[in-house]
């Protein structure tokens, strides 16, 4: 059965667009969704010179996506936020693998800067390299 | 809440019947309808002349149509029997765009395909067709590995 849907969020339209999927299919399935945002912060640059306010200023970005996020979910439907930091693509996947999700539904492209590629770099690599199934939402 | 309808473009291969198995799990939690799709991928100009020329052609086109409805077929029988689901035997020289097609014309609210399936360039982790189909299909498209393969 289809019991967890992984959602990273980053704000983007596409991930707006893939968060509203997988409501949808939940409700159909009766899934839960783990939603997870990823701040993009090498953790090297964490322990060496990263202020806690810069560290404080990305969670609270992040925790303001994954609210509204968790906001758009009506109620009935399971549902649980995650923060982390690291390369986005490697978080996401290792906690794919970490908590047994059966599907990741993301956005075709998030909020990379180019724009004339129909797959983002995160998106391709996360569908190539993925154990579990990718739903790539447009 | 109307039926979804999920379409299972098929190869035979095996990252092809992960998909099948997905698409068949979604759609018996989702109550979804399945479309299975088999593309004979044969050469265009072949298509058009082996309905004029001999017997031979002819029958290349019969075998790979045979081929086509046993991999529907096995499909078919991975379904269980509480999920609604049909096969489609269609003959095109672009695979990709014949996928597109038909998931225009059935008005599929999604796709579900293996990450990549029987073409010859292995070392690709996304196949060409399904790549294709991920770029430009306008619903939303799931992408299955074979387990063997996710190892890897």
């Amino acid at each position: 059965m289809l019991r967890k849907f992984l959602i990273p969020v980053d704000g983007s339209e596409g991930s707006d667009k893939a968060v509203a999927e997988a409501i949808d299919m939940a409700e159909a399935c009766g899934a839960k969704l783990y939603f997870l945002y990823v701040a993009n912060i090498n953790q090297l640059a964490i322990n060496a010179c990263l202020s806690d306010a810069i560290l404080e200023a990305v969670t609270k970005a992040g925790n303001v996506i994954l609210d509204r996020a968790m906001e758009m979910v009506p109620s009935g439907i399971e549902k649980e936020a995650f923060s982390e930091t690291g390369s986005p693509a490697v978080v996401i996947l290792d906690f794919a693998t970490g908590n047994s999700i059966d599907l990741i539904i993301m956005g075709s492209r998030g909020l990379g800067v180019v724009k004339g590629v129909l797959l983002g770099s995160v998106s391709q690599y996360i569908v190539e390299q993925s154990k579990c199934p990718v739903l790539v939402v447009k | 809440m109307e039926h979804k309808v999920i379409l299972v473009p098929i190869d035979g291969s095996d990252n092809s019947l992960a998909a099948v198995r997905n698409a068949v799990e979604l759609a018996s939690s989702c109550h979804a309808v399945v479309e299975f799709l088999h593309v004979v991928n044969l050469d265009g100009a072949f298509i058009q002349s082996a309905g004029e020329c001999q017997k031979r052609c002819h029958s290349v086109l019969e075998d790979a149509v045979d081929v086509g409805r046993k991999i529907l077929n096995q499909a078919l029988d991975m379904t269980p029997d509480d999920v609604e689901a049909k096969g489609h035997c269609i003959s095109g020289d672009d695979a990709a765009q014949t996928i597109l097609t038909s998931a225009e014309k059935i008005d599929a609210d999604m796709i579900v395909v293996g990450s990549r399936g029987l073409g010859a360039f292995r070392a690709a982790l996304l196949g060409s067709v399904s790549s294709y189909v991920l770029s430009h299909a306008c619903c939303p498209v799931i992408v299955v590995k074979a387990a063997r393969q996710a190892e890897k």
